[in-house]
């Protein structure tokens, strides 16, 4: 008897494996798995603290490089503010000591302000698996969210690019649907939006496929 | 009372900076150690490829706010 349901499970880990293997042939590998990657499909060494076992990361998505810009140079700004330091005469009768402190604080500042900045991009990342949709969204430094749903209670998905930027640099928005606790996860800025729009609607076939060759999961 | 008056004619505007600066520093000291939490919090919920950087950032970040602090104290 227990051999039969070892047979079942091999039969069940066998057949996810399958769709695996199909969604990499059909999609194939795209994008860098380079640490600042934004777009990457099958990225190698990118998990999740509630990922199942043999669930297996299709596309791993950050927004575009290019919404890091206006903070990047507002940061270039900061950073050329203590050479007319001396123009306030507040800090300019200070002693030298005195000076060169306050300058080495503003620094840290700017220093903290990047790095927060940089966090949020890094941090807010959308995660395609052969089962599910993860959105980990990092509002702030003390404030994170993280929202799942399966791909079969995916019920409509949208897509949109507007602007001369987002249209330059070929980036925009994509917003699915869902019948799952959260109704609707927005992919914000993301890379290729037509192409991650193909990636999920290929998977949400796939996944009726599987639902009726009878797979459970 | 005369004590008092000798207290606030000590007070020049050196003394009020220095300890504006350190307190900004203190709290701002708390603050670098929170994004080193969180950092780490964060590679932990999400493993990435190569995501020691954003810890090493998070470390050096809080290392220079530490010493900053430090100067705040000894130097002005």
């Amino acid at each position: 008897m227990a051999d039969v349901f070892r047979r079942d499970e091999k039969r069940i880990e066998k057949s996810e494996r399958k769709s695996v293997v199909a969604l990499r042939k059909l999609l194939g590998k795209t994008g860098s798995d380079s640490v600042l990657s934004s777009f990457s499909t099958f990225p190698t060494k990118v998990n999740f603290e509630t990922q199942d076992e043999g669930e297996e990361v299709v596309l791993f998505l950050r927004q575009h490089p290019i919404v890091n810009v206006p903070w990047i140079i507002l940061v270039i700004f900061a950073l050329t503010i203590p050479s007319v330091f001396g123009f306030f005469p507040m800090i300019a009768d200070l002693p030298d000591t005195y000076q060169f402190v306050l300058e080495l604080m503003w620094y840290s500042l700017v220093f903290g302000f990047a790095l927060a900045k940089f966090m949020s991009w890094f941090f807010n990342i959308y995660i395609l698996t052969d089962e599910r949709v993860v959105d980990v969204d990092f509002i702030n430094l003390f404030y994170r969210v993280v929202s799942t749903a399966k791909i079969e209670e995916i019920q409509d998905l949208s897509v949109r690019s507007s602007g001369a930027f987002e249209t330059f640099f070929n980036y925009g928005s994509v917003f699915i649907q869902t019948a799952a606790q959260v109704s609707e996860f927005e992919f914000l800025r993301v890379p290729r939006p037509d192409v991650v729009a193909k990636v999920i609607n290929q998977m949400i076939d796939q996944e009726e496929q599987e639902k009726l060759d009878g797979r459970v999961k | 009372m005369n004590t008092m008056i000798t207290v606030l004619n000590s007070i020049t505007i050196l003394t009020v900076v220095k300890l504006l600066s350190v307190v900004l520093m203190m709290v701002y000291t708390v603050f670098a150690y929170l994004i080193v939490k969180m950092a780490k919090s964060m590679t932990k919920a999400v493993t990435m490829k190569d995501d020691y950087i954003i810890k090493v950032l998070a470390a050096a970040h809080f290392v220079f706010v530490v010493l900053v602090l430090l100067m705040t104290l000894v130097v002005m």
